[in-house]
């Protein structure tokens, strides 16, 4: 080998060990973690009732009997901060809720799309009009609440409806009338194959490498209108999903995987050395901020 | 640490010596210095590196702009970033001008090569503060670049190493017009990702370059010379973060391509006036992609650029000489932005190395065109052993925005023309009490228009002005023996106006930047250098500085972010039988980063986002890099020769923290490092 490329093998050999290895990946469940935060219904107008449920899991399996602190946040992020949430809602600037179950009814605070929406009151004479907010990227705003579990603090949001910023009244007009709100995505069962081979969950061989297929429900990816201030125009995009793969053994090839089609989610997952049972966990989620959470039990034998 | 000061102490007393040991015995010189410092009038603690000089110096690769980087109060900046940080200023804050050009940067991305190759620089002078009245627009300082000149004779030059390959061409055309041709091409990516697979760009970003230099000149009569320079630089660099977890991929794309064509007339007459009238126009395109899972970021930024720089000097009296000049500087640039508000991130943002940005995004399409025009004018009066150069700017800026507010509907869009007057007295004394000693002071006013891409409605703030600074430098020369120098300064830098993201939770429409930052910068420095004694050179530099920033009256105090306390290098070569064997040693303070006190679970967008303590209120741990080089030049015979050398980076193989990286839930971290040891072999053959 000449010296030239002798060298570059060693900076690319040296400058991958420059990465440090931070331990396991996050799909790794080893103590008591917050899965997902799900509203019913998915998206709601200020006022609103929603039910908020709470999914835990630890390496035992689900976290159902527990006290959660929950609050509504009511102090908007500057837009300086990076961070999903003002840093103040974690102290002080939250309302607290009544109820400490892991689902509970509540409505949605009235001043929701004001504090965190683009509906800012006038301002009065002489003073300047402020900065609407900026919605994500499917156009969509989220009052936050705070849920605190075994001492993890959990940020979760309740996607709002509000009024267009910077829309003819044309475009808001029709934005109106035919903007369908978003409904929470659904999976149905949880398809293993090892070497293209189906096995069933009962049966999952251990050490093996197996192929996971999350199958979805029809129409689970919606799609909804969105507003493009720079066009002056909406147009009709699809939802991405995505799916968040846990579990206490095993290893999954990825963390997260997006929907390859329209009809299923593909992951691939190596099972425990040891037999016995073992909870995988699927948590399903739209970019409009809907979710659903599965469990899915695998029988891991000795073969 | 300490054994760095006992080395350090050993080789100063060693040198003490050898000088004066040098001084009696009175040998001739035997080689060329390494590094040069000469006092020029732009301004004090100026310090010019010719090319041949700069290129032998370790740790460079052969590239002669990057010896800026061992100029004392130039700090040492983070692997790959290619920013020049001159006391405490962030990098947007000082310019880089070739031949009277300015150019959009300094460094190829990557930061492993300079804009223009060593064989079109002639020398290199680094302005770090105080600056006389021909400069302005920075509120740091400056790098000015000279142009190698054109040779009456055919001469070929080719350079190679790891990072890429330069050729050049000089060639008289006629009796007269002599032309140069460079060009240069990188083939680090390639190469790289070849051997190693397209997975290593993954963890470390290859940056791909090309640039290219045309110069002719036209000497009319003795004194007399028109000149033509074209420069052309292309730049691309992708970076991809956790590619095999989905909703965290983060993938950055940065393009930049500039291109500069000028002109100059220069004439000196006998009785010393100088006249030169230089008019330049240029054209950048700017390209920022990324992606952070799902959330966007784009600003796409192309811009004209033109620029005139007109000078006459004379002597106006037996001890007065005058310079009038005219300084003018615009852009015609046209923007779009999608994403985020905090990416590209601005200076005093705080977040962790791969975090997402929030998800919130918007858009917005802009224009503008921001044009200064300043005429200066400066004197140097010499009065016995005092000499004072007062000089004054004044400086008409145009500032001109295409939207005032956001875009509403379908209404047409209201803008914006302002002109922005402002004045820059500066002043510089500089007093000789002996020979061997020389003190000075520096004072002046320094303003800095905004930048473009500042002026969005959406995004920034369309009524921006120019950002102010206040420069004041006090120091001495001091000329130990006919080799041995010493320079001895201290600085303070006082910035107010500065543009910073506003801190309120809603800001006012049209207000997401504000003009209520202030910050400042001071320190000292002190550097000997040894230009030459029996094959032995070197140069011992150590700086101490602070930088600080407020973004807003209500907000604390906080470190910038490029401040690093202290810096301290030590650099030698010596001549053995025709090699050249030469050393570096750089110790720097480690770079300031946000504390993480805590973290939560961020359901919706399925990952951790820190609590953050004190803004900058830790660094990052020491650096400390030892690099050594071997050249030697052979002559092939026929005029061609032959100069190799090998320098080894890192030659220790320590471990520099370079950043630091925390685990998905912020419950650990680690330091992602520097580059191991690491060889780069390079050659020239010229004829």
């Amino acid at each position: 080998m000449n010296t030239p490329k002798r060298l570059i093998l060693s900076i690319a050999g040296l400058c991958l060990g420059c990465v440090p290895d931070l331990g396991v990946p996050s799909s790794l469940i080893q103590s008591p973690r917050v899965l997902a935060v799900r509203s019913e219904p998915a998206e709601a107008t200020p006022g609103e009732t929603v039910r908020l449920m709470l999914y835990a899991a630890d390496p035992a399996g689900p976290v159902v009997a527990a006290t959660v602190d929950w609050a509504w946040c009511s102090a908007p992020k500057p837009p300086v901060e990076s961070n999903v949430i003002s840093e103040r809602c974690l102290s002080d600037l939250a309302t607290p809720l009544p109820s400490h179950e892991l689902s509970i009814i509540t409505q949605v605070p009235s001043d929701a799309c004001a504090l965190f929406g683009p509906e800012l009151p006038p301002q009065g004479p002489g003073e300047p009009a402020l900065r609407p907010r900026d919605p994500d990227r499917t156009g969509g705003y989220y009052q936050p609440v705070r849920a605190r579990l075994l001492g993890l603090t959990t940020i979760g949001g309740v996607r709002i409806r509000c009024g267009l910023v910077g829309a003819a009244p044309a475009i808001a007009a029709r934005f109106r009338s035919e903007y369908v709100p978003n409904r929470n995505p659904e999976a149905t069962v949880l398809g293993i194959s090892v070497d293209n081979v189906v096995v069933t969950p009962g049966s999952i061989p251990a050490r093996r490498e197996l192929t996971l297929h999350l199958h979805l429900l029809p129409q689970t990816v919606e799609r909804f209108l969105l507003f493009d201030s720079v066009q002056q125009s909406l147009q009709s995009t699809p939802e991405t999903l995505r799916v968040s793969w846990l579990s206490a053994q095993g290893q999954f090839r990825i963390s997260t995987t997006t929907a390859s089609d329209e009809s299923q989610v593909q992951n691939h997952w190596i099972a425990p050395d040891n037999a016995g049972p073992v909870l995988l966990w699927t948590v399903l989620r739209d970019d409009r901020g809907g979710v659903s959470v599965l469990s899915h039990v695998l029988q891991v034998e000795d073969q | 640490m300490r054994w760095i000061y006992w080395i350090l102490g050993g080789l100063s007393w060693w040198c003490g010596r050898a000088v004066y040991a040098e001084d009696r015995q009175k040998d001739p010189v035997s080689f060329e210095t390494v590094v040069r410092a000469k006092q020029q009038s732009q301004g004090p603690l100026a310090t010019t590196i010719r090319a041949e000089d700069a290129a032998a110096v370790t740790g460079v690769s052969g590239d002669a702009l990057r010896a800026v980087e061992t100029v004392p109060g130039v700090a040492r900046t983070q692997l790959g970033s290619g920013q020049l940080v001159i006391w405490g200023a962030a990098p947007t804050e000082s310019r880089v001008l070739v031949g009277g050009m300015e150019v959009p940067a300094l460094y190829h991305f990557g930061g492993f090569r300079t804009v223009l190759p060593t064989t079109m620089v002639k020398e290199l002078t680094l302005l770090p503060g105080g600056y006389g009245a021909a400069y302005g627009r920075a509120l740091g300082g400056l790098l000015l670049v000279s142009e190698r000149p054109t040779e009456n004779k055919l001469h070929v030059e080719l350079r190679a190493d790891l990072f890429d390959t330069n050729v050049l061409l000089s060639v008289p055309l006629g009796r007269q017009i002599r032309v140069a041709l460079s060009g240069r091409y990188s083939y680090f990516e390639h190469a790289l990702s070849a051997i190693s697979g397209t997975a290593i760009g993954d963890f470390f970003p290859l940056p791909r370059y090309y640039d290219f230099q045309v110069r002719a000149t036209l000497p009319f009569r003795p004194g007399e010379q028109f000149s033509v320079m074209i420069l052309g630089s292309g730049d691309g660099l992708r970076r991809t973060r956790s590619p095999a977890d989905a909703a965290q991929t983060q993938t950055e794309t940065w393009r930049r391509d500039f291109y500069r064509f000028g002109l100059r007339y220069e004439r000196r007459t006998l009785d010393g006036a100088q006249v030169s009238v230089a008019p330049w126009v240029g054209f950048d395109v700017n390209d920022y992609e990324a992606s952070f899972g799902s959330t966007p970021a784009r600003l796409f930024r192309r811009e004209i650029r033109y620029g005139l720089r007109a000078l006459y000097g004379v002597l106006a009296a037996t001890r007065v000489s005058l310079t009038i000049g005219l300084d003018v500087l615009g852009g015609i640039a046209d923007l779009n932005r999608d994403g985020t508000l905090t990416r590209p991130p601005r200076e005093g943002d705080r977040a962790v190395f791969g975090q997402s940005p929030g998800s919130e995004v918007n858009s917005d399409t802009w224009s503008t065109h921001i044009a200064d025009f300043a005429p200066f004018l400066s004197l140097v009066v010499r009065l016995g052993s005092l000499r004072i150069e007062p000089g004054l700017r004044a400086a008409a800026t145009l500032i001109d925005a295409s939207r005032l507010l956001p875009r509403v509907g379908a209404a047409p869009p209201l803008g914006s023309r302002r002109f922005v007057f402002t004045l820059e007295p500066r002043l510089l004394l500089r007093y000789q009490p002996h020979h061997r000693l020389s003190l000075f002071a520096s004072t002046g006013l320094f303003h800095q228009p905004p930048d473009a891409a500042e002026l969005s409605a959406v995004f920034g703030n369309p009524t921006l002005g120019p950002s102010r600074a206040v420069h004041a430098i006090l120091g001495a020369e001091v000329e130990l023996s006919r080799v041995l120098h010493a320079e001895l300064a201290g600085y303070y830098r006082y910035l107010d106006q500065l543009v910073a993201r506003s801190p309120l939770t809603t800001p006012p429409l049209a207000r997401a930047l504000s003009q209520d930052g202030t910050g400042q910068s001071y320190g000292g420095q002190i550097s000997i250098r040894l230009s030459a004694w029996r094959n032995f050179s070197g140069l011992v530099s150590y700086s101490v500085s602070r930088s600080e920033r407020r973004d807003e009256l209500t907000l604390p105090v906080r470190l910038a972010d490029f401040d690093q306390t202290h810096l301290l290098q030590l650099m030698a070569r010596y001549v053995l039988s025709g090699f050249g064997l030469s050393l570096r040693l750089r110790y720097t303070s480690g770079f300031p980063r946000s504390e993480v006190v805590g973290a939560y679970y961020d359901a919706r967008g399925d990952q951790y986002q820190p609590v953050f303590g004190q803004t900058n209120g830790i660094r990052l741990p020491d650096f400390v890099q030892l690099d050594a080089m071997v050249d030697r030049s052979f002559r092939l015979g026929r005029g061609v020769a032959l100069a190799v050398q090998v320098e080894v980076q890192n030659i220790t193989n320590r471990k520099n923290a370079e950043e630091i990286v925390y685990r998905f839930d912020f419950t650990q971290h680690d330091y992602l490092t520097g580059l191991p040891a690491i060889a780069v072999l390079g050659a020239k053959l010229s004829f």
